[in-house]
């Protein structure tokens, strides 16, 4: 009779760790998922750096330290208003400088370096070149087409 | 007793072995709630859903090729190419802002393709109106960074130089402006003194030795660079 309270309490035993390593696992791998979830928000917050990248933005040259990064407007943006604010990040307090089709607007970023200039459209594409200059001369480029139409689509 | 204590055993295991099954219909039953929770809103967003994937978006550059058969444009936009389709009610203007349509199109033109770009799908533009202009030729004005040399007030030109690089500006009728408290402040040429570092934006002129400036910033002003060299 002893043996088969002995039995009993190993198989008990064993059932136990099954249930708790069981439970365990089933934890691990609801741990596992949410990360995952936070990267893929990380990928797409990174995303219109990237795309400002390709095309076009953050030509800096080897040595220089500055960037540049348009927030707004994106590439191939259509407005419907003769005038655009154009905004984004470079280093801190550097000069910004937009050239476009009608004119010129120098600003400067803010100490976190976030920056906002208007730039003046004609009707069709405009090219607009958004420059950015730190203090010892270091540049950074982007070049952005925006496009002026009141047509309905 | 042994008995007993062995019925007791018995039963507990037994009693996992029920609790189990229970706590599987359990989570039947929240992932069938859970998935009629994600339907509804899936139902109640799918006539927006459509509108909320699809971008207002133009592709600016030259045509590359026109596959007349599948209403597909290829349009060079900054050395990339990219796809662009048109249908029967795509509107197309021509360069002297007539009505044309795609068999007017011909390879070079600089075509302004106005449509939508569908999130999912971004490499294609379905094009509403498409406009064919002249290539639009780029700005003369380049912006410049440098150290001020030698002004002659008068005259208000300066010279400005970078690494190697010499420039003679003329600056009559260009704004000057520099910062002050955060905020840009316009100033009279007078103010431009020998060692200022400013970026100047202006057009090229001669033999690319003078530059007609439209604007000129100072960024640092002089005493602030002879303080930052002690």
């Amino acid at each position: 009779m002893r043996k088969e309270i002995t039995l009993a309490i190993v198989f008990g035993f064993i059932l136990g760790l099954l249930i708790v390593g069981g439970i365990w696992w089933t934890n691990k791998a609801g741990w596992e998922t949410t990360p995952k979830s936070q990267d893929l928000t990380q990928q797409q917050d990174s995303t219109p750096s990237e795309n400002n990248s390709s095309s076009g933005a953050d030509q800096a040259s080897a040595e220089s330290t500055i960037f540049i990064d348009i927030d707004f407007p994106e590439e191939g943006a259509i407005v419907d208003q003769d005038e655009v604010k154009v905004s984004g990040q470079t280093s801190s307090e550097a000069v910004v400088v937009l050239i476009y089709p009608e004119g010129e607007t120098i600003v400067t970023a803010d100490d976190q370096g976030n920056f906002e200039a208007t730039a003046l459209l004609v009707g069709g594409a405009n090219e607009i070149k958004v420059t950015a200059y730190d203090q010892q001369g270091n540049r950074a480029e982007a070049l952005l087409t925006v496009v002026y139409s009141t047509a309905k689509l | 007793m042994i008995k007993f204590k062995q019925l007791l055993l018995l039963f507990s295991i037994f009693s996992l072995f029920w609790a189990m099954p229970i706590r599987a219909v359990e989570d039947s039953e929240k992932a069938d709630l859970l998935r009629k929770e994600v339907e509804a809103i899936l139902a109640e967003t799918s006539d927006q859903s459509s509108d909320r994937l699809l971008v207002k978006r133009a592709f600016c550059g030259n045509l590359i090729a026109h596959r007349k058969d599948d209403q597909e444009l290829s349009i060079d936009v900054r050395g990339e190419e990219r796809l662009a389709s048109y249908d029967d009610d795509t509107i197309m203007i021509g360069i002297s802002r007539e009505k044309i349509s795609s068999a007017d199109l011909e390879t070079g033109n600089y075509l302004v393709a106005m449509g939508y770009l569908d999130r999912l799908e971004p490499g294609k533009l379905a094009i509403k109106r498409l406009v064919v202009q002249e290539t639009p030729t780029p700005a003369d004005r380049e912006s410049f960074f440098g150290l001020v040399g030698d002004i002659s007030s008068e005259e208000e030109v300066f010279i400005l130089t970078y690494d190697d690089l010499v420039f003679e500006v003329l600056a009559k009728g260009a704004k000057l402006t520099y910062r002050e408290d955060n905020e840009i402040t316009t100033a009279k040429f007078s103010r431009l003194e020998e060692q200022d570092r400013v970026v100047v934006v202006g057009q090229r002129k001669d033999d690319n030795g003078r530059i007609e400036a439209t604007k000129i910033h100072v960024v640092t002003p002089a005493a602030a660079n002879l303080q930052e060299e002690e």
